[in-house]
C-alpha cells in the first residue's frame, strides 16, 4: 500500500466519543456488558507476601482494572508478617503481574494508573497491635480512595490463621456488621476450609460466632473457570440433554483429574493433605455437584447452592467395612514423565521416606436419589499421571439391539460425552458412524466443541470472576457451610479409615507416568466397565510418549 | 488471509483485507500474521477494512498483543468501525489496546 492512502484512512475519532447506541445493539444479541461494582471498597489481603497474592490475586486485580470493572473507589492493602515498603510491595507486584500467563497484557501504563493503589502494611496475624493499625490506614483509605466503610477481606494464609484474624478484625470492630453504622465487610476465606468435618465445623462456629453467612465468601477457584460454568449452561440452556440426563440413559459417570507435576515445592502441606483432601473435598465434589444437579429456580445465590448441597446430600455413605470396593488410594514411584526420568513421592523434599500419604485417590459414589438411583459416579485424581487433564465423562447406554450382521453390539462403543474443563476446554461427543465402503461396519467417530475456537482464547479468569462477584456480593459461586460440611461428611469413612490402616499400605503402588495403580483399574473392571483414559481419546492431542506406544 | 503489510519507520501497518475476523477465518489469521509478529516489534493493525469482529477474533488480537508485549514490542489498533469499536467495548478490551483513530495518530503514538 502507498503510503499516500494515510491520508484516506477513515477519520473515527470524531465520530465515536460514545458509541452506545452500537453498544446496546450488541447487548441485545450478546448479553449486557460485564457489571461493574457501584460500591466502593477497600480490599484487604492478609497473607499478602505469600505466593497466592503474586500469582492469582493481583494479576486477577489487575485484569479487573484493565477491564475497568473494579469499583471507582478502591485500594488494596496488603497485610502480613514480612517487613516491606509500599514501593517495594508494588515492585515486586509488578514483576509479578508482567511474569504472568494470566493476565491480559501487561501494560507498563495501566500499571501506573492502578499501582498507587496497593500498599502494604506490615503486620502480625496474632497481635491486636497490628490491627489498630490496620483501622487506622483503612480509615485513610476511606478517605483517601473514597471507599465508603466497605471492606472485602481476603484471608490467603495458612489456615491455622483464619480463626485468629477474624476475632481480630472482629475485636477491632472491622468487620462486626454494620458496627460502625457504615459499610459492609464481606470475608473470602480461600481453601482448605478444614481437613475434616470436625475441623471445618469448629472454624466454621469461630467464623459464625462474628460474622453471618451471608458474609463468608469460600472460594474454590474451580467454580470460577469459565468450562466448569459452562456444564450448567450445557446442561440447563440446551432442550435436548436434560432429558436424556438420567439413568434411564447413562450408565455412569466418571469424573478425572490428573496432573503430570509432582507436590514440587509443596511436600510438607501435601505430607498432611494428601489427595482426598487437596482435590476430592472442594474441585471434584463441586465438579459431582454440578454434573448431577436438578434446575435451579434461577441462576442466583441461594437458588444454585440449594441444588448443589441436595447432591451432596443424595450421596450414599460410604461403607468402612468395606471400603475397598468403593475407594482406591496410591502413591507414586519413580517413573517416567514424557519421557523424563523423575523420583518418586517419598524422594521428594520434605516427605518422609516412608510416607503413606496417597498421591492418588479414586472412589466410586451412588446418589439415593430419583435421578441417579443405580448410576455410580466415579472420581479420581492423581499426580504424576501420563497428563495434565481434568474432564467428566457421561457415558451413556448401549443400544438395546443391533441389528446389523458384521458388527456385534459389543465392538460398538457406548456414545460418550466428555466436558473438557483442562486443557482444550470443550466438549465432545463420541458417537458411532458408518465407515465409508460398501459394507455396513460401524467406526467410532466424534463431535468436536472447542471453547478457545468458538469464543476466542483468553486467559484464564477464574480469579477476576470470584473477586468480582465478592465486590458485588453474588455469592452463587462460593461454597456454603452445609455444603462443605456434608462433602466432609462423605470422605469421613475414607480418612478415618485410611488413617487407621496407614501402617499396612504397600506404597509405591504406581510408577510416576502411568494412569495410577492396578485397584483403581479393577475398582470399575468388577463393574464391567474401564477409565477414559487419554489413549482412547482422540480428541486429545497424544503425548509423545502415547505416539510412540 | 489475505493482509498488506506496510513498513512505515520501525512500525509495521499491517492491513487485513476481509470484512470478518471471526471464529470461521481466525485461525487463517493467526497463521499470516505470525511471521509479521516474529520479525516485527511495533505493528498498527489497520482495522479499516473490518466490519465485524467476534470474541474469537478479539481473542486473536489479544494474542498478537501479548506476544508482542512479551518481546518488548506493542501493538496498537486504528481504523475501528463503530460496531467493531462496540466489539471491544462490550468486552471491555477497548482500555487495554491503545486504539487510535487514524493511521497517523497510530503510527505518531509508537513515537511517545
Amino acid at each position: 500500500m502507498a503510503s499516500n492512502e494515510l491520508a484516506a484512512s477513515p477519520p473515527i475519532a470524531e465520530e465515536t466519543p460514545t458509541i452506545t447506541a452500537e453498544i446496546e445493539e450488541m447487548e441485545d444479541r450478546l448479553g449486557p456488558l460485564l457489571e461493574r461494582p457501584e460500591e466502593p471498597c477497600a480490599f484487604v489481603i492478609f497473607g499478602a507476601s505469600g505466593d497466592l497474592t503474586g500469582r492469582k490475586l493481583i494479576p486477577a486485580l489487575y485484569n479487573l482494572f484493565c477491564q475497568e470493572l473494579l469499583p471507582r473507589g478502591f485500594a488494596v492493602i496488603g497485610y502480613a508478617l514480612t517487613p516491606m515498603e509500599d514501593a517495594s510491595f508494588r515492585q515486586q507486584m509488578r514483576q509479578k503481574v508482567k511474569d504472568s500467563p494470566e493476565v491480559l497484557a501487561f501494560r507498563p501504563k495501566l500499571w501506573d494508573e492502578f499501582a498507587p493503589a496497593l500498599h502494604y502494611l506490615v503486620g502480625d496475624f496474632e497481635n491486636p497491635t497490628g490491627y489498630q493499625q490496620l483501622a487506622e490506614r483503612l480509615r485513610e483509605m476511606d478517605a483517601q480512595y473514597g471507599c465508603g466503610g466497605n471492606r472485602v477481606f481476603y484471608l490467603a494464609t495458612a489456615p491455622t490463621f483464619f480463626a485468629p484474624i477474624v476475632a481480630n478484625l472482629a475485636k477491632h470492630g472491622l468487620i462486626n456488621r454494620n458496627s460502625s453504622g457504615e459499610g459492609w465487610a464481606r470475608l473470602v476465606v480461600e481453601k482448605p476450609f478444614g481437613r475434616d468435618l470436625a475441623s471445618a465445623q469448629e472454624l466454621n462456629k469461630a467464623l459464625r460466632s462474628v460474622v453471618e453467612e451471608d458474609q463468608i465468601y469460600r472460594i474454590d477457584h474451580y467454580l470460577g473457570k469459565e468450562t466448569v460454568q459452562n456444564i450448567l449452561a450445557f446442561r440447563f440452556a440446551n432442550s435436548i440433554i436434560e432429558p436424556i440426563w438420567n439413568r434411564q440413559y447413562i450408565d455412569h459417570v466418571q469424573i478425572t483429574a490428573a496432573e503430570t507435576l509432582g507436590v514440587e515445592h509443596r511436600g510438607k502441606y501435601y505430607e498432611e493433605a494428601g489427595a482426598l483432601r487437596d482435590m476430592f473435598q472442594n474441585h471434584l465434589f463441586q465438579l459431582l455437584a454440578l454434573v448431577a444437579m436438578e434446575p435451579p429456580v434461577r441462576h442466583y445465590g441461594q437458588s444454585v447452592r440449594d441444588r448443589k448441597a441436595d447432591v451432596l446430600r443424595a450421596v450414599v455413605p460410604l461403607n468402612p467395612e468395606n471400603l475397598a470396593e468403593s475407594a482406591v488410594r496410591g502413591q507414586y514411584g519413580p517413573g517416567k514423565i514424557d519421557g523424563v526420568p523423575v523420583p518418586g513421592y517419598r524422594q521428594e523434599p520434605d516427605v518422609a521416606p516412608d510416607s503413606a500419604t496417597e498421591t492418588y485417590a479414586a472412589l466410586k459414589l451412588t446418589l439415593d436419589n430419583w435421578r441417579w438411583a443405580g448410576v455410580p459416579f466415579y472420581l479420581r485424581s492423581g499426580k504424576r499421571l501420563p497428563r495434565k487433564l481434568t474432564m467428566i465423562a457421561i457415558q451413556f447406554k448401549r443400544v438395546p439391539h443391533l441389528f446389523f450382521r458384521r458388527t456385534s453390539q459389543d465392538q460398538i462403543e457406548p456414545n460418550t460425552l466428555l466436558i473438557r474443563i483442562q486443557p482444550d476446554e470443550g466438549i465432545a461427543l463420541k458417537l458411532g458412524a458408518k465407515a465409508p465402503g460398501s459394507r455396513m461396519v460401524i467406526r467410532q467417530m466424534q463431535m468436536n466443541f472447542s471453547y478457545g475456537a468458538a469464543f476466542g482464547e483468553f486467559p484464564a479468569t477464574a480469579y477476576e470472576t470470584l473477586l468480582l462477584d465478592a465486590m458485588l456480593g453474588d455469592p452463587t459461586l462460593f461454597n456454603r457451610s452445609d455444603a462443605v460440611a456434608l462433602s466432609w461428611d462423605i470422605l469421613r469413612p475414607v480418612l478415618e479409615t485410611w488413617q487407621a490402616t496407614r501402617a499396612f499400605v504397600s506404597f509405591p503402588n504406581y510408577a510416576a507416568g502411568t494412569w495410577g495403580p492396578a485397584a483403581a483399574d479393577a475398582l470399575l473392571a468388577r463393574d464391567g466397565r474401564a477409565w477414559q483414559n487419554a489413549t482412547t481419546l482422540p480428541l486429545f492431542t497424544p503425548t509423545a510418549a502415547e505416539r510412540k506406544s | 488471509m489475505e493482509m498488506s503489510v506496510e513498513k512505515i519507520g520501525d512500525v509495521a501497518v499491517v492491513t487485513p483485507r476481509a470484512e470478518h475476523l471471526d471464529a470461521s477465518v481466525v485461525e487463517e489469521f493467526k497463521r499470516d500474521i505470525g511471521p509479521i509478529l516474529e520479525t516485527n516489534r511495533n505493528v498498527l493493525l489497520d482495522m479499516s477494512e473490518l466490519q465485524f469482529v467476534d470474541s474469537a477474533g478479539l481473542g486473536a488480537i489479544l494474542s498478537c498483543l501479548r506476544r508482542l508485549s512479551a518481546a518488548e514490542g506493542d501493538l496498537k489498533l486504528c481504523g475501528l468501525s463503530r460496531p467493531v469499536r462496540a466489539v471491544f467495548e462490550i468486552a471491555r478490551m477497548h482500555r487495554i489496546f491503545d486504539i487510535a483513530n487514524t493511521r497517523e495518530e497510530g503510527i505518531q503514538a509508537f513515537r511517545h
